[in-house]
């Protein structure tokens, strides 16, 4: 990851036009956002185009982007995350917006069937999570966000993401049952 | 437990302490919930794509400068180095002329970006490069050296100068891309000689060849640029001499030496299109060594080497740093053709290593291009592995090409045959006793793009050809130094090299090799020089 200085002598060097200040920042964050996108979307050629927009969207408002009012990953991320909110309202007129928040699948079984299911058990108990703990579980442990970073993101402030992460994984350890937690570790270990 | 699991679990306990309580649980829980994370990776060429049509987007809606610096800092893409010397260089040049030639630059600048579109929009009626046959070009053939004991080199740097490539063969000390001649080696070090004649078989699947007609590829080189600088400097009048008497004056290369530690010189070919990056030997350590234990700190056993993703991370950083576009190149991997020579060294705690080279990998249209001696083709940056600097970067250069459809050969057979004889240029067949007869397996053919150079009327021109590559899985283990068998499928180069089969010339059968009587060796396997 680099360092805060260089990024923002990028973002700064970008707002100028300079191309290869992009293209850096380019390189450091588009396989982040379209994992970001992936997860909440499931489906490859959904998370391309909407990876596509989300960049394509940040090179026309670079100019707006102001450093004190958050980092440029954050509103690269809240770009990501309206981008994959106005994806389903577009896209499907009917559909409950916490579509846009459900758990991606694993395409990649790799032969190991059992485990999948298994896998796929642990994603249905984060979708019975709230929307806004399912988000927040997955903004810090997919997508490794900070709780700063994660405020920035959802607009709320550090302190109310942690708690609303402390009460997510506590419900997720008490209602999650032993059965599922036993085969996996058996698995991971 | 991973740093990530503690960093969690540390928010957790400082949200609530009684979380500690908890901790054999919550490892699980968030353990699990890690595994859960779908296992996606985002595929290259849709990142490649994506930046292409970004910085097509950012180049239309930028507005055109005006200032002449900006025309030069844009050669290439590479603008911080060539800032600090070009802007040393030609600053009386700037404050004295920079207001007659803005007008000149804005029409110069549309021509340097063109230079640098990559894989160009620009489609040539059929055969539009004209012949492509050897024996039509005023000059002969680039000379191969056809794998079996010759390794192959990469790079193209120019004479003199230190590009950044990996030779792959170990010098006699067993130091690798070294460029300063270490002290004395010692005769357990130096392979032992022995003669190999190869043999070529292939066991891989069939290839349907479907394409009568493909395109072939020529390189547009270094655009208008040389035009553009020319037309600044022409404007100056040194005292001792006065530019303005030359028109017409184009700037066909120059070089940049950076006086600071660790400096770089940059070669910047404005003909060719072409940058090589290398030490400033003076202001680097190793050019004020004078003994063997001053060389020594700057070397390292195949044991010590860094990991590939270190050497990588390295290449990738300075690549960035400098400005240096990936846009069009494949992966970067590490070369590990030092390994053949390492593996065949008697006395393998004699060897070791200075610098390795990490390949960024050329790709036209979704497929790689090699050398015609089997080489995959990149640009390449060379690092000291002692402590990860990089030494050198060779093959920077514009990618513009031009395109034109040429018949290309349908007949698997026919190609796979070619292969099956060593390629256009086989390897040698020794006569003497004591030559040793190797097998060497052909894996399953692919399609690739070959470079090729056709010489017209004094010029040489790179094309990159169709071709398929076969790759001799076998190598290392038979003693060979070539990685594939390239082929072209351009019909006039396969027609004109059958027509001078037995006959000598471009890409004649095996030559047989008599020694002179004063040197010929009668040696058993497994014995020193002495």
């Amino acid at each position: 990851m680099m360092d805060a200085e260089h990024h923002l002598h990028l973002v700064e060097s970008w707002k100028q036009g300079d191309s290869s200040a992009f293209e850096e920042l380019y390189a450091e964050y588009v396989s982040a956002i379209y994992k970001f996108v992936y997860y909440r979307t499931s489906h490859k050629q959904t998370a391309e185009d909407v990876t596509s927009e989300v960049f394509m969207k940040a090179l026309g408002r670079i100019q707006q982007f102001d450093e004190s009012k958050g980092t440029f990953q954050s509103w690269l991320y809240a770009i990501a995350r309206n981008s994959v909110v106005d994806h389903y309202r577009t896209k499907k007129e009917t559909v409950d917006i916490e579509e846009a928040h459900e758990v991606g699948e694993n395409h990649d079984l790799g032969g190991h069937v059992d485990r999948a299911r298994e896998l796929e058990k642990v994603r249905a108990y984060l979708e019975t999570l709230p929307e806004d703990q399912r988000e927040i579980v997955m903004l810090r442990v997919w997508d490794d966000l900070s709780y700063q970073q994660i405020a920035e993101i959802v607009g709320k402030s550090e302190a109310a993401c942690k708690m609303t992460f402390s009460r997510a994984i506590g419900k997720l350890r008490k209602e999650m049952p032993l059965a599922v937690f036993v085969m996996l570790i058996l698995n991971i270990s | 437990m991973t740093e990530q699991i503690k960093s969690i679990l540390s928010d957790l306990y400082a949200i609530d302490p009684k979380f500690r309580d908890q901790e054999q649980e919550l490892v699980k829980a968030i353990t699990v919930l890690l595994e859960s994370k779908p296992n996606v990776a985002v595929d290259r060429a849709f990142v490649d794509q994506l930046r292409t049509t970004l910085l097509k987007h950012m180049k239309q809606s930028s507005q055109p400068e005006s200032r002449v610096w900006p025309t030069l800092k844009n050669l290439f893409y590479m603008n911080k180095l060539l800032y600090a010397g070009i802007g040393a260089a030609l600053a009386l040049v700037l404050v004295a002329v920079s207001t007659p030639f803005a007008l000149k630059t804005q029409q110069g600048q549309e021509s340097l970006s063109q230079a640098n579109q990559f894989v160009g929009e620009t489609k040539f009626a059929a055969k539009a490069f004209g012949s492509l046959s050897q024996s039509a070009s005023s000059a002969g053939a680039r000379s191969q050296s056809g794998g079996g004991g010759n390794p192959a080199i990469s790079s193209i740097a120019p004479m003199g100068l230190g590009a950044g490539a990996s030779s792959g063969m170990p010098l006699a000390d067993g130091a690798e891309g070294s460029f300063e001649a270490p002290a004395q080696a010692s005769s357990k070090m130096i392979m032992p000689p022995y003669m190999s004649n190869y043999s070529f078989s292939y066991t891989g699947d069939s290839v349907e060849l479907t394409e009568s007609e493909q395109d072939v590829l020529k390189r547009q080189k270094g655009g208008n640029a040389a035009g553009v600088v020319g037309n600044i400097l022409s404007g100056l009048n040194l005292g001792i001499v006065d530019l303005k008497a030359l028109t017409g004056a184009r700037v066909q290369n120059f070089t940049l030496m950076q006086d600071t530690d660790y400096g770089y010189s940059i070669y910047v070919d404005l003909m060719e299109g072409l940058v090589f990056i290398s030490q400033n030997w003076q202001k680097w350590p190793q050019g004020k060594c004078r003994d063997e234990a001053c060389f020594a700190q700057y070397r390292v056993k195949p044991d010590q080497m860094p990991s590939n993703e270190e050497l990588i991370g390295s290449a990738n950083a300075f690549l960035t740093k400098m400005g240096i576009s990936r846009t069009g190149y494949g992966a970067p991997e590490v070369d590990a053709s030092w390994r053949l020579g390492y593996e065949t060294m008697q006395d393998k705690s004699q060897f070791f290593l200075e610098q390795v080279s990490i390949r960024y990998p050329l790709m036209i249209d979704g497929k790689k291009v090699f050398e015609q001696y089997g080489e995959p083709f990149g640009m390449m940056v060379s690092i000291q592995l002692v402590d990860k600097r990089v030494t050198g970067v060779s093959n920077i250069m514009t990618q513009n090409y031009a395109r034109s459809s040429y018949p290309t050969e349908t007949s698997f057979d026919r190609v796979k045959k070619i292969a099956e004889r060593g390629g256009m240029n086989p390897p040698y067949r020794y006569m003497e006793a004591g030559s040793v007869e190797k097998q060497l397996n052909l894996g399953t053919a692919e399609q690739v793009y070959m470079r090729y150079w056709q010489y017209k009327e004094n010029e040489s021109s790179e094309l990159l050809v169709p071709a398929l590559r076969f790759p001799i899985v076998n190598a290392v283990e038979a003693g060979y130094y070539g990685q594939n068998i390239l082929v072209p499928l351009a019909s006039e180069i396969l027609d004109e090299w059958e027509k001078n089969q037995g006959g000598g010339g471009f890409g004649g059968g095996s030559i047989d090799i008599m020694p002179m009587p004063a040197v010929r060796l009668d040696v058993p396997a497994n014995t020193e020089m002495k």
